[in-house]
């Protein structure tokens, strides 16, 4: 080094870039994700986290896996469902790697389970995959504390599968009952939209039998529907993928994000289901909860749930489907920056085909 | 006797309304299942290649549900080249027999055609791989993704047995074993999906996959 200038810049340079430095901290900081956990997070309460859509092996899915294991040092959830995709293109002993147990490292060291469903990339040989937890089955069922959950195979809906789908939500006597499967029954996506062919058979079991939540992916972002039939249904299909700006303006969204990957968190104590949607960054892009559905019970008519958006202005107050009433606290507000929601609409508009296609009510 | 004709008519109507009720229960259950004779071969034909599978899979360590990647691969891949062997110069049509086909033709088109088979032909083309070649005994290729089938349609359809399924390659309806990851058997332009909306699908996927955020991912959508 001719130069002392130089010599003396890069000692400094590297004095405060050594491990233990200020800005060794700074920059580790920069880079090391935070989660800002903002659901009751209650002793003895029943935490899950939602990640569709994963299987990238990409730069984009570890990041969101590195988000989603800051969020378990926060808020330790005990497992992961995953509708679908999760593994895109060849699934060889690499792939599975490189696109599941890599990028969830931590998560599977700490002792979080995975359950998946199937997705139209999916070989159902995953079902037999340790990791996966799927029993050696195309669709199965499995219960953690008061809720049943029932993971289905949405690409082969066929007699049997849906014979077995009332059988179990029949013999159930969990209050609280969430079925997740990878093709949307409802969806603002302009890319595939709703599965009307699908929600054809499965709405009318899961009315009659009182499914509380459907969790779908598919569709690369995520979105959350205004109760349908009082049944909420979440999008969360940007675990890996993204399709930028896919979300249309349509009556079925309660809150959409479509600008960056995504992953959810839920927690349920005592009758209320909380939910907080997180950005690939750490951003909260929605957050609220549900309540327990009184009508739970089979056979009986479905009354009207409450669900409070907290992301919503604190005094906006205002009519939701059925009767059904959505109150915002603003908590998660100032946050929502490329969120497209009713408030922001989005700029496509919605032709008459894709409205069928979603087989939208009036 | 007034009391009494009225009594008679009362227990007339319960016994008509009774059955009417039943009658429409019924009818509401599920759409009639197909027990069209033309499907006795087709249905033995599976059945066959089924116990040929569980006669290979006896051969094989089995696959429980805890095993690890490379398990599953070793597994599927040595299952597959076992059934292909054991089914050397199986052509297509080996078991979508000539009478089947016409059958299972017949079917697609009242399920999918017209303003009443709108949903389903958008269910099948929207999630159908782009066309590929369907090659007996061949693997269904580990990159594409595997269609949808309407469930209306699959009550239509005549049932398979273990981990046989029905999918759609475009207007192709495969036969494929879930188990062995390969294609059994291929009916060529069995659904009716008319050009028209098969372009526009298409003009629609490549207008997608030109959004500048997309690109690199549509390739294995």
């Amino acid at each position: 080094m001719r130069n002392p200038k130089s010599l003396v810049l890069v000692l400094f340079t590297v004095a405060l870039a050594s491990p233990g430095s200020r800005l060794a901290d700074l920059v580790i900081a920069q880079n090391t994700p935070t989660c800002d956990v903002q659901l009751p997070n209650k002793e003895n309460s029943t935490r899950f986290a939602v990640a569709g859509d994963v299987g990238t092996g990409g730069k984009e899915q570890y990041d969101v896996a590195r988000e989603m294991a800051a969020c378990h040092s926060a808020f330790p959830f005990e497992f992961v469902v995953m509708p679908g995709d999760n593994l895109y293109g060849s699934e060889g002993p690499k792939d599975y790697r490189r696109k599941f147990e890599e990028p969830y490292g931590p998560l599977l060291h700490a002792g979080v389970k995975f359950y998946a469903a199937l997705g139209n990339h999916d070989d159902p040989d995953q079902r037999f995959y340790k990791n996966f937890n799927m029993g050696g089955e195309r669709y199965y069922a499995f219960d953690k504390g008061p809720i049943q959950f029932l993971a289905l195979d949405s690409t082969y809906m066929n007699p049997e599968q849906l014979e077995w789908v009332e059988k179990e939500l029949k013999g159930s006597n969990k209050p609280w009952k969430i079925a997740f499967f990878h093709h949307p029954l409802y969806s603002s996506g302009g890319r595939h939209g709703s599965d009307v062919e699908l929600r054809k058979v499965l709405e009318p079991l899961f009315v009659k039998y009182g499914v509380n939540v459907g969790i779908a992916g598919h569709e690369h972002f995520y979105e959350r529907t205004k109760p349908q039939k009082n049944i909420v249904y979440f999008t969360s299909g940007a675990g890996g993928k993204l399709r930028k700006g896919d979300v249309e303006k349509t009556d079925l969204t309660a809150k959409a994000f479509d600008t960056d990957r995504s992953f959810m968190l839920f927690e349920l104590d005592d009758d209320t289901l909380y939910f907080q949607s997180i950005s690939r960054k750490g951003e909260t892009v929605d957050y609220g909860s549900i309540k327990a559905r009184e009508a739970a019970k089979p056979e009986e008519a479905a009354t009207p749930e409450a669900v409070s958006n907290k992301s919503e202005p604190e005094s906006r107050e205002k009519p939701g489907n059925n009767g059904i009433t959505t109150q915002g606290q603003g908590k998660a507000a100032s946050k929502d920056a490329g969120i497209s929601s009713e408030e922001k609409p989005a700029s496509k508009d919605t032709g008459n085909q894709s409205r069928e296609k979603r087989g939208e009510n009036p | 006797m007034p009391n009494m004709k009225m009594l008679y008519s009362f227990m007339v109507c319960l016994v008509l309304t009774l059955f009417v009720g039943i009658a429409i229960r019924a009818s509401d259950k599920k759409p009639e299942k197909t027990t069209d004779p033309a499907f006795a071969q087709f249905l033995r034909n599976a059945k066959a290649y089924v116990e040929l599978r569980q006669k290979i899979e006896k051969t094989l360590p089995s696959l429980e549900d805890k095993e690890d990647a490379e398990e599953i691969r070793s597994h599927k891949q040595t299952l597959r080249l076992k059934l292909a062997a054991a089914r050397n110069g199986a052509i297509e049509g080996s078991m979508f027999t000539p009478q089947a086909a016409v059958v299972l033709r017949r079917i697609l088109n009242a399920e999918m055609r017209g303003p009443e088979g709108k949903t389903a032909r958008t269910t099948v083309l929207e999630s159908s791989p782009k066309a590929f070649e369907c090659k007996i005994n061949g693997a269904y290729p580990a990159t594409e993704p595997v269609s949808t089938v309407p469930p209306d349609l699959l009550m239509k359809l005549p049932e398979l047995p273990d981990n046989l399924e029905y999918r759609f390659v475009q207007s192709t309806l495969i036969l494929r074993d879930a188990k062995a990851n390969m294609i059994i058997d291929c009916l060529r332009k069995a659904a009716p999906l008319p050009a028209a909306e098969k372009a526009k699908a298409s003009s629609a996927e490549n207008k997608t996959d030109q959004k500048p955020d997309n690109k690199a991912e549509k390739k294995s959508e």
